[in-house]
């Protein structure tokens, strides 16, 4: 469930910031056109992702259907209650989550303790600019601006 | 004719305050569906909904509201045989038993039994290792919620449970309606999803409140109004059972349709010559032997209830019966054994693709195969859904109060009547559960008919509330009816400590914990309310957003 919470999280907020005013709320900056392409690729694939994710976990998919759409539902209203309150951190939180999704999966997958599986999750970490200082950055909340 | 009168004040009262235009287009009409549909049926949907929410905790409920079952060790191996041995010891003319067993929510067995084929069913609450009967207090516990949740049942023994059931049928077919039109009306939403803006303030935040717990849950609310509609459908459709299942005689044989809607061969049911010995009492049957066979049979299940009675031919027959959280689907399997020599007769199971559908539905509304994460998760969507009708609600009465500050004049008397309404249930209902759980506490153990003064205690309550909401319909009403839940709900954890019974201190646990949670939110809710300048809805106030032109 947490699995697919994250991973349903992060790839909400990616469809979030392929929309106009949530990208200008977050990032500060209009949306290109090659961006909103990316974004929305990322987070359509990262949403089929977090329904793969459930799958193994469940003995039948059947149940594993159901988890994700609980998940989906609860993830959504958790990034749009995020937007509303901390919109300058919605690119490194749902970079957090990947993160976090990712470092445990890949765990899982290979059964072992060693730090290899953390690698990728490090350059995902790099890419959403997950750091304390974007993660505790003052001024969270802000009016957005009427288009 | 005063009615006729009335209801024509009543659509006066109620008309929007815009005139409509000439043409309208399909959104507007819709938009006008979605309004209507959901303000009649509104207040009653919202109490079905929020006791249906309520109702994923049921065997949490019952158990809180009757703390003598608490503390009980794991379940004896052999219980079975205990009860039956005891059962039998208490009387020799027993026809029929369902026996269920302990399980990781309910730390007692539950025995259903009676002495003759016709009587009402006796229920008694047993010790899990020794079997003996417990005595808790008399309450309906958790199973009010449910039962209210579907059928309004108003006292432990409803008279009005058929009519209940239809109403709640009617809500549910507006709850349909209401969403399927809100998708046309809110389809600007899609536009802007993830958008909530409470900072803005007035009738802004209401909707967008409106729109994000509406859409990004729609899926929830779609599943559970479609299949709560389906799980009654021999009730609301049953001509086409009735021209399929007929007796030989030419009467509706409705028992042979249920009994294959859950796998049974229907010949098995029917009853064609009565035997003589369907009317004999239950001999000693081989429990052991034959729980022995379902484990083995169900390696990774769990054994869910016992049933014993004697089939069409009156010969015994035990019924094992799966864990209803073992699956998906409702109607868990079942294994018929022979009740003399203990062999296996027939698995039961439902197989055809539609039967098999509905029992999907069914399971899903039911949500028996949640475990605690996914329970809480289905409580937080069944809240949500609570909200999206509380917040469609209040923005029926904020949009008009907002209309009406440009024009002079009284508040017309049917907004006035609306806004009683809202704050009777949605803030009236939570109090009223919470009275339901102090009277649970606090009324003398020896009352008679104790269950219905419980319910008593619910209904006056409730009363209560509807008559402070008529006399103040504005920020004072919802004010002072959220400091009471505060102080209610508050209250439950204290009270829970103080008479959690027989001398024995229970551990505070998580349910009660989480009232508190309620009375905090609650008094929150109610602090907030309390001055002029800290507000959203009230009419007293300039509303917020007359420069931006608000669509629905």
């Amino acid at each position: 469930m947490s699995q697919a919470f994250l991973l349903s999280y992060a790839a909400w907020s990616a469809l979030a910031l392929s929309l106009d005013r949530h990208h200008e709320d977050a990032l500060g900056r209009p949306l290109g056109p090659h961006e909103r392409w990316r974004w929305q690729w990322l987070g359509w694939s990262l949403l089929a992702l977090s329904f793969g994710a459930t799958v193994p976990v469940h003995a039948h998919p059947s149940q594993a259907a159901v988890l994700w759409a609980v998940a989906l539902s609860l993830s959504a209203l958790a990034v749009t209650v995020s937007l509303c309150a901390w919109p300058h951190r919605a690119r490194p939180l749902a970079g957090l989550a990947l993160v976090v999704a990712m470092t445990v999966g890949l765990m899982v997958i290979s059964k072992s303790k060693e730090p290899l599986p953390l690698i990728p999750p490090i350059y995902l970490a790099l890419f959403f600019e997950v750091t304390p200082a974007t993660l505790l950055a003052p001024g969270g909340s802000h009016d957005s601006v009427e288009p | 004719m005063p009615t006729l009168t009335a209801l024509l004040r009543l659509r006066t009262a109620l008309r929007p305050l815009s005139p409509a235009p000439k043409r309208e287009g399909f959104r507007q009409a819709m938009s006008w569906l979605h309004t209507w549909a959901g303000l009649v049926l509104g207040w009653l949907l919202f109490a079905i909904f929020l006791t249906g929410t309520l109702s994923f905790f049921r065997a949490e409920f019952s158990l809180w509201m009757r703390p003598e079952l608490t503390g009980l060790p794991t379940p004896a191996p052999d219980l079975a045989e205990k009860v039956q041995a005891s059962l039998q010891a208490h009387s020799s003319e027993v026809r029929q038993w369902i026996l269920t067993l302990p399980d990781e929510r309910q730390a007692h067995a539950t025995l259903l039994w009676r002495d003759s084929l016709q009587g009402r069913f006796e229920t008694l609450f047993l010790h899990p290792d020794t079997g003996a009967v417990l005595q808790p207090r008399a309450t309906l516990g958790g199973d009010f919620f449910y039962r209210f949740h579907f059928e309004l049942r108003t006292a432990q023994k409803g008279r009005w449970v058929q009519e209940g059931r239809w109403l709640v049928g009617g809500a549910t077919l507006a709850m349909l309606v209401a969403l399927l039109s809100g998708i046309v009306t809110h389809r600007r939403f899609f536009k802007d999803f993830f958008t909530w803006r409470p900072g803005k303030g007035g009738q802004r935040a209401w909707l967008d409140a409106h729109n994000v717990s509406g859409v990004l849950v729609l899926p929830f609310y779609l599943l559970i109004t479609f299949s709560g509609l389906m799980i009654f459908h021999t009730l609301y459709l049953p001509t086409g059972i009735a021209s399929t299942y007929r007796t030989h005689q030419g009467g509706v044989d409705s028992a042979a349709y249920l009994a294959e809607l859950q796998g049974e061969k229907p010949e098995q049911s029917r009853r064609a010559q009565p035997s003589a010995d369907l009317d004999r009492p239950l001999p000693t049957l081989p429990l052991t032997q034959v729980l022995a066979q379902a484990r083995l049979a169900w390696p990774e299940g769990r054994v869910g209830s016992l049933q014993a009675r004697r089939d069409a031919q009156g010969q015994p027959l035990i019924e094992v019966v799966r864990h209803e959280g073992d699956r998906l689907q409702y109607r868990p399997q079942r294994l018929l054994f022979d009740g003399q020599q203990g062999h296996l007769l027939q698995a039961v199971d439902a197989q055809g693709p539609a039967v098999r559908t509905y029992g999907v539905l069914y399971g899903l509304h039911m949500a028996r195969f949640a475990d605690t994460g996914l329970r809480w998760a289905l409580f937080a969507l069944g809240l949500l859904g609570s909200g999206m009708i509380a917040t469609g609600l209040v923005l029926w009465s904020v949009k008009r109060d907002a209309q009406a500050q440009r024009k002079p004049g009284p508040r017309p008397w049917g907004h006035r009547l609306v806004a009683s309404l809202n704050i009777a249930t949605l803030a009236g209902l939570p109090l009223a559960c919470a009275a339901l759980l102090w009277a649970n506490r606090l009324l003398p153990l020896d009352t008679p008919g104790r269950p219905d003064a419980e319910l008593g205690v619910f209904f006056g309550t409730w009363g209560l509330g509807l008559a402070w909401a008529l006399w103040q319909a504005g920020r004072r009403g919802w004010c002072g009816l959220w400091a009471a839940n505060g102080l209610a709900w508050l209250g439950l954890p204290l009270l829970h400590l103080l008479t959690s019974a027989v001398g024995i201190p229970a551990p505070l646990g998580w349910m009660s914990l989480s009232m508190g949670l309620v009375g905090t939110l609650a008094a929150a809710l109610a602090w907030r309310l309390r001055s002029p300048t800290a507000h959203h809805h009230t009419r007293h106030t300039p509303p917020l957003s007359t420069t931006v032109e608000v669509q629905p």
